[in-house]
């Protein structure tokens, strides 16, 4: 059973003057375990909505989404919030973490779902940072690390609850080319440390050259889909 | 890491937004725990001069009569007294007395309504500690010492002292034999007779007291400004030695008050007794009948004769110092002596027995009996010798002395006739007419009427000539057997006439004239009556309000008068009302009082709404901006797995933090904010409550509920502002994004229009119904309610336009862009945060707007047309309208007066229900309206006063709604017109046609029947009923107190004119004073009312030019880059300046425009009906001041738009 299994998916929205614009048209595809793809495409091509949707951030407005078997669309509003919060796990362009919370909070901010951290979690978050290299700025608040930095926090965020599927939306958007670097391997490299499914959505060649496989699209559709250098 | 830290670190983070909200939260909680405290320091201090007034007295009897003193000592000495009161103290209580000092400079000082009170040592104890001077050991003032010999000691309090222009320093000190200020006072005399009676006195009514020397000024608090009446106004009160009062009015151990102090009282005064503690004291208060001006007199008439003594007539004639017997003591008597069936009498004294188309002279002044012929009233015919037929309607029995001066003075020689003689020419008597004339029992305005009905002889009573006369020691003496008809007691005692050795001595307010043989009858009858007629004739006749008989025969055999006067008084018992004789528990009553009329912090509460919604408003505002900061994090939170809940739980739990801290601030501002409201009240506005009366009080209650509203109200508005996060896809969350865009098309975006026309209507509707039917709080709050729907109309008309697509598409379809244009785009960008913030400014401008337009100026209408209103603080009776009065009042500059009309109203004294008094009325004052004064107003004769509704029917009470006074209602209550404030803010009748229940002193109940209301008059304060009603209801009041003046010829009387009335009454304490001014007082009332709740208006000013300079900088910095942008294609600083000054002027005067439509539209209604006019300069004043605050307000974000680096803001990631 694939760890994410994606069918004929599509999304429609809704315009101001009832003209609907669809932006996935029916898109399938699936994972296991462990594999990484790199999502391709021009903007507006409907890549980051693919990855709304599969993070449950966004319902299809047609297809399914199966992740490790489950539908998470048949969940209530409360329970696929706690699937997201237990199965996925996100990096966006803009870390958005919390300048009132130093480090070691921030990557702690999912375990709130729960209420409070346990101490495993704070270890698990005290692992991460290490991992990540920031293990000397445990304390330190957003404001005062830089761009590639406050990425990986988001990055070490992401993973606190092991999560089977991790989804990261041009997550080196903001960043130069070093750091950019760092952040793609730092991702590949904790995916397979987690045995994670990891998708990232991006506009760089550089860095897609670095996964597995590649899904290429155009408006709204896979364009190509292979593993690295076929479609690059 | 845990939630609770995460809101921690957020509420620091945030710290700028929540400390804003926090002074919103603040700013709400003020002005909810401010309005409660107001109204807790009204109360408190009405409270406080309730108690203050009484000092220990809890109890008080007070008669117009006098009493034993005794009954004070007979109190003290019953167990059941001591052991539940302590103290019991009998005075002499004079609200109307006058007090003149004669200065060193030869000038005299006059005080007139002051309150003389006589008393001696005891009454001391019932004063607070604290009140008499001190030096080592309290020096209490000392009333048992004897007096210098030539001066009594007396006592004034402050105010009275102030104004006789004495001070402590004056007073006769230690060592000095120079005397202290001496005084001279006037006190009304007790009348046992009402003035309106025909015998009873009108002139003459007072008493003065000279030589009174001043020895002690006690300060106006405790028994300093004792008061019968609560009212914040300080009483002017003079303290003298009872006995001297006693001696002066002839009233040798007699009172007419006792006060009573509970021992409770003692250990907390501010309690008052309980009812069980009244009745308790009332039980034991026993009376004796001569304490209630009952006479029972044994009357016994014999005869001795060698063949052996026989009675002629012997019972117990109960009587009344008052000449009549009142309904309810009748009523008593006929009860408790039921058994011996007493004879009914009531004897009138007929001004002449004239017999009709004879020579024969008239008998003037005479007694005519009105008494049933019976089984116990048998007279003897001097005709037949039988026992005379009863006498019917219509028919008069004359006695033989009275016939036989009738033959007499026809010419007829009667000496030598025989006894067949004298009976053969009575018996030609019989069936003549006889007309007696009487003045009519009841005086009209002072007036003496003379009355004739005519009746037939039907018998001659025969009387004996007795052998020697009356004299001092004894009554006449009969050498012949006497008969039933020989009773001068059937005439009850008159002091000044039965008391006098000669007719010609007689002491009665008309003149008489006499014969010699009318005197010769008075030496050997005295009162004995020369005629009787039937009970129902007399009382038909000669029964009045005071009473329809004037004694009662009772036939009791052997029973002691002792035994008679107990069992009265047992029967009394049953049903105690009856007597009138109770104790009033003053203080409870006054604590009662206390209440206000006005519920100050309702009415605080009620026209601090919008200050209170425009506080929310802020909040809401504030709130929302905070969320704009953080609504990404919001987002993420969402985005690593938080539900929904979770997430505005979180951000409530912030807001409850902020909420929490705000409401403690709020409720410190509150503090602040009452004792700044009970400062103005006391300073600059005192014209509301008269005097500086107000102190600051506070109840743990009021800051509770302060403190829980404002945390409750603020997260409610928070919860509000946040639950629609809910909805709101996390992608656009983590795009920074509050507000979802396919709302436009969305059910809430197609039902609130129609939200909009329902509050358009409804606000009509209230409006409406405010203006029309509803009246104090209740109108507040519809006035209000209506206000604030239709501003809520108007908000959401402006919020849909903002959100209408052509509102931001208007550029691109062709039209030229203008600035206005523009800073129209720009307000409509963010449409909630500019719809709010137009909200916040038109709470403000409306409150402004509408508070303005009830200012009041005094009308014609409210004064009636009369130019002036006198008051007496003694009665005149008399009405002026009558020139033989008027010159004999004015003697020789009666003239002066030329076409003054003046028009005596009875008064009856109470509490002032008017604006002036912020006590709760108990016994409101009455007035009763004379006929001529209702006739004035009929067909169209006067101008008249304004009406603010009636219960008018025909179109001559449309016409003249005073008619209505005059007509009986069905259910026999008494017709009673009010000033509609009054009706409504005081005594809480909020319509014409309901009634009003009234327990007048003695626990006399009336109920009236509201028939009309008067808008804004002079006449507020009062219950105003017609004079017939008001001489049936309060049949003891005498004369009239006040006087409406007008000029017959609508030329306005002069101050000259008052003058001469002034001058010529003075012995009456009459002042006038211009209705123009009086009626200024009134409404000045009110609008100070208003200018502080214009203060209001200016906070909530406050509370919008913040919101609207925090959401306009808030602008600036989203629009940072645009800004910047905006100056990288060419803007000048001063261009962009413009551009969000002109945003800033938008929302400003789409706010004031809001607001001062709301506020017209809910004035309109009003001023259809009169209660506002519209003050169009001030009000044009008042909002050009609201845009320059306001424009001043957006130059903190004009300057931070000029200031806006270009390059950073262009690279800022945010």
């Amino acid at each position: 059973m694939p760890a994410l299994e994606v069918d004929r998916l599509k999304k429609t929205f809704s315009g101001q003057n009832n003209d609907d614009l669809e932006v996935l048209k029916g898109i399938s595809f699936a994972m296991e375990a462990g594999e990484n793809l790199a999502v391709v495409g021009p903007s507006g091509s409907g890549k980051s909505t693919l990855l709304h949707i599969i993070g449950t951030l966004d319902q299809p407005t047609s297809g399914s989404v199966s992740i490790d078997g489950q539908d998470p669309f048949s969940l209530n509003e409360k329970e696929l919030a706690r699937f997201r919060n237990q199965n996925i796990g996100f990096v966006f362009q803009e870390h958005h973490l919390l300048p009132q919370l130093s480090v070691l909070e921030n990557v702690l901010i999912p375990t709130l779902a729960e209420g409070s951290s346990s101490a495993q979690e704070v270890e698990r978050a005290r692992e991460l940072i290490e991992q990540i290299g920031l293990g000397e700025r445990i304390g330190h608040r957003p404001g005062q690390l830089s761009g590639g930095e406050r990425q990986r926090v988001a990055i070490a965020r992401s993973l606190i609850f092991r999560p089977a599927i991790l989804l990261a939306d041009e997550p080196t958007g903001s960043l130069d080319q070093k750091n950019s670097a760092m952040v793609g391997e730092m991702l590949l490299r904790m995916q397979q440390t987690e045995k994670a499914v990891l998708i990232v959505v991006t506009h760089s060649g550089e860095m897609a050259r670095l996964f597995d496989r590649q899904l290429a699209f155009c408006d709204g559709q896979v364009e190509a889909s292979g593993p690295v250098g076929e479609n690059a | 890491m845990n939630r609770f830290r995460l809101v921690c670190r957020t509420l620091v983070h945030f710290w700028r937004v929540n400390l804003a909200v926090c002074l919103g939260v603040a700013a709400a909680t003020a002005v909810l725990t401010g309005a409660l405290l107001v109204g807790d320091s009204m109360r408190g201090s009405l409270r406080k001069i309730s108690l203050d007034g009484l000092g220990r007295i809890d109890e008080i009897l007070i008669k117009e009569r006098f009493f034993r003193e005794q009954l004070a000592a007979e109190l003290k000495a019953d167990p059941r007294f001591q052991k539940e009161f302590e103290l019991a103290e009998p005075v002499i209580l004079f609200p109307n007395a006058s007090a003149s000092f004669a200065q060193s400079d030869q000038r005299t000082r006059n005080a007139n309504q002051v309150t003389l009170i006589g008393c001696r040592n005891g009454f001391w104890d019932f004063a607070d500690p604290g009140i008499f001077p001190t030096g080592g050991e309290e020096k209490r003032p000392d009333f048992e010492k004897a007096s210098t010999g030539l001066t009594v000691p007396i006592v004034l309090n402050e105010p009275l002292a102030n104004d006789l222009g004495i001070s402590r320093k004056d007073l006769r000190t230690k060592d000095s034999r120079e005397p202290g200020p001496i005084l001279t006072v006037q006190i009304p005399k007790p009348q046992l007779i009402n003035a309106d009676n025909p015998i009873g006195k009108k002139e003459d009514l007072y008493e003065t007291i000279a030589r009174l020397e001043v020895v002690e000024v006690l300060p106006a608090e405790s028994i300093g400004r004792f008061n019968l009446h609560p009212s914040q106004l300080l009483p002017r009160i003079l303290y003298l030695p009872m006995e001297t009062v006693q001696e002066a009015l002839q009233q040798d151990e007699l009172a007419n008050a006792l006060l009573v102090s509970a021992r409770s009282s003692a250990r907390d005064p501010e309690r008052g007794t309980t009812e069980k503690q009244s009745e308790l004291l009332n039980s034991i208060l026993r009376p004796k009948t001569q304490d209630l001006g009952l006479i029972f007199k044994n009357v016994e008439q014999g005869w001795e004769s060698p063949a052996g003594s026989r009675t002629v007539y012997d019972y117990v004639s109960l009587s009344s110092d008052q000449l009549l017997l009142t309904d309810p003591m009748v009523e008593i008597a006929k009860q408790a002596f039921a058994e011996f069936n007493p004879d009914p009498v009531m004897t009138y004294l007929a001004n002449g027995l004239e017999l009709v188309g004879s020579q024969a002279d008239e008998i003037p002044f005479s007694m005519v009996s009105a008494v049933d012929a019976g089984a116990g009233f048998e007279l003897v015919s001097a005709v037949s010798g039988q026992p005379v037929v009863p006498w019917q309607d219509g028919q008069i029995v004359i006695n033989s002395w009275t016939a036989d001066d009738f033959l007499k003075t026809s010419g007829i020689d009667t000496q030598g006739w025989d006894a067949e003689k004298r009976t053969e020419e009575y018996r030609k008597l019989v069936g003549k007419k006889l007309a007696v004339h009487y003045f009519e029992p009841e005086a009209s305005h002072g007036k003496l009427i003379d009355r004739s009905h005519e009746f037939v002889i039907s018998d001659v009573a025969k009387v004996v000539h007795p052998e020697k006369p009356f004299s001092r020691r004894r009554p006449a003496v009969f050498d012949q057997p006497p008969t039933l008809a020989n009773d001068p007691d059937l005439t009850p005692f008159v002091p000044g006439l039965t008391d006098q050795s000669s007719i010609n001595r007689w002491d009665l307010p008309f003149k008489t004239r006499s014969r010699p043989q009318d005197d010769d009858y008075w030496q050997f009858f005295r009162t004995t009556p020369k005629a009787f007629v039937n009970l129902k004739t007399g009382q038909e006749l000669w029964g009045s309000r005071f009473g329809k008989l004037t004694s009662l025969r009772i036939a009791a055999g052997d029973e002691s008068i002792k035994s008679l006067q107990n069992q009265f008084l047992q029967q009394a018992e049953q049903d105690p009302q009856k007597l009138s004789f109770a104790f009033n528990p003053i203080k409870r009553r006054n604590i009662l009082a206390s209440s206000g009329s006005t519920p100050f912090d309702v009415l605080f509460l009620a026209l601090s709404f919008f200050i209170i919604a425009a506080a929310l408003i802020l909040i809401f505002l504030l709130f929302r901006l905070g969320i704009d900061q953080k609504v990404s994090q919001l987002g993420l939170l969402s985005a690593v797995g938080l539900n929904r809940s979770q997430t505005v739980k979180l951000l409530v739990s912030e807001g409850t933090l902020v909420s929490l801290a705000g409401a403690v601030a709020g409720v410190l501002l509150g503090i602040l904010y009452a004792r700044l409201m009970v400062y103005g009240l006391t300073t600059w506005w005192v014209g509301a409550v008269m005097t500086s009366f107000m102190q600051f009080f506070w109840s743990g209650r009021s800051l509770a509920i302060g403190f829980l509203s404002g945390v409750g109200v603020s997260v409610l508005t928070i919860w509000v502002s946040v639950r629609r996060l809910g909805n709101l896809p996390v992608r656009e969350m983590l795009a920074g994004k509050t507000e979802i865009e396919s709302d436009l098309s969305s059910l809430r975006a197609r039902w609130l229009p129609m939200v909009s026309i329902a509050c358009f209507l409804v606000a009509i509707g209230l409006s409406l119904v405010a203006a029309s039917s509803l009246g104090g709080e209740s109108q507040a709050g519809a006035f209000m309610g209506g206000g604030f729907l239709m501003l809520t109309a108007i908000l959401i008309r402006i919020w849909l336009r903002f959100r209408r697509p052509s509102a931001v598409s208007a550029a691109s379809r062709g039209f030229r862009m203008s600035g206005h244009q523009l800073a129209f785009q720009n307000a409509s960008r963010n449409p909630l945060r500019s719809t709010l913030t137009i909200g916040l400014v038109a709470a403000a401008t409306f409150l402004i707007v509408a508070v303005s337009s009830f200012h009041l100026s005094p009308s014609e209408e409210g004064t009636g047309g009369f130019g002036w209103i006198g008051e007496s603080s003694r009665p005149i009776v008399g009405d002026f309208r009558d020139p033989l009065i008027r010159s004999d009042l004015l003697g020789d500059h009666a003239g002066d007066l030329g076409n003054v009309e003046i028009y005596s109203i009875r008064f009856l004294p109470g509490d002032e229900a008017g604006c002036n008094n912020p006590f709760q009325a108990q016994r409101p004052e009455v007035l009763g309206m004379p006929d001529s004064f209702i006739e004035l107003f009929a067909e169209g004769r006067q101008a008249g006063f304004g009406w603010a509704g009636s219960t008018a029917t025909t179109d001559g009470e449309k016409q003249n709604p005073w008619q209505l006074l005059q007509k009986p209602t069905e259910d026999g209550t008494i017709p009673v017109v009010i000033d509609k404030n009054t009706a409504m803010y005081s005594l809480k009748i909020y319509g014409v046609g309901g009634t009003y229940e009234v327990e007048f002193d003695g626990g006399q109940q009336v109920t009236f029947r509201v028939v009309g209301f008067l808008a804004n008059s002079t006449l507020q304060g009062s219950l105003i009923i017609s004079e017939r009603n008001f001489v049936s209801q309060f049949p003891n009041v005498t004369g009239y107190r006040k006087y409406l003046i007008r000029s017959s010829n609508r030329e306005a009387v002069s101050s000259d004119q008052v003058g001469v009335l002034e001058t010529e009454l003075s012995g009456y304490g009459f002042d006038a004073a211009e209705s123009i001014k009086v009626l200024s007082a009134f409404l000045a009332v009110q609008n100070t009312y208003l200018s502080t709740f214009q203060t209001l208006g200016a906070f909530g000013l406050l509370l919008g030019t913040f919101g609207l300079a925090t959401v306009q900088m808030r602008n600036v910095v989203e629009r940072r880059r645009e800004l910047a942008v905006m100056q990288a294609l060419g803007f000048s600083r001063s261009r962009l300046g413009g551009i969000v000054m002109g945003e800033h002027a938008v929302l400003l005067l789409a706010g004031m425009l809001s607001g001062a439509v709301s506020a017209m539209f809910s004035v309109v209604p009003h001023i259809l009906f009169g209660n506002a006019s519209v003050p169009l300069v001030l009000l044009l004043t008042i909002l050009l001041m609201i845009l320059v605050i306001g424009l001043v307000s957006g130059l903190g974000a004009v300057i931070s738009s000029a200031r806006t680096p270009v390059l950073s803001a262009l690279r800022s990631e945010d």
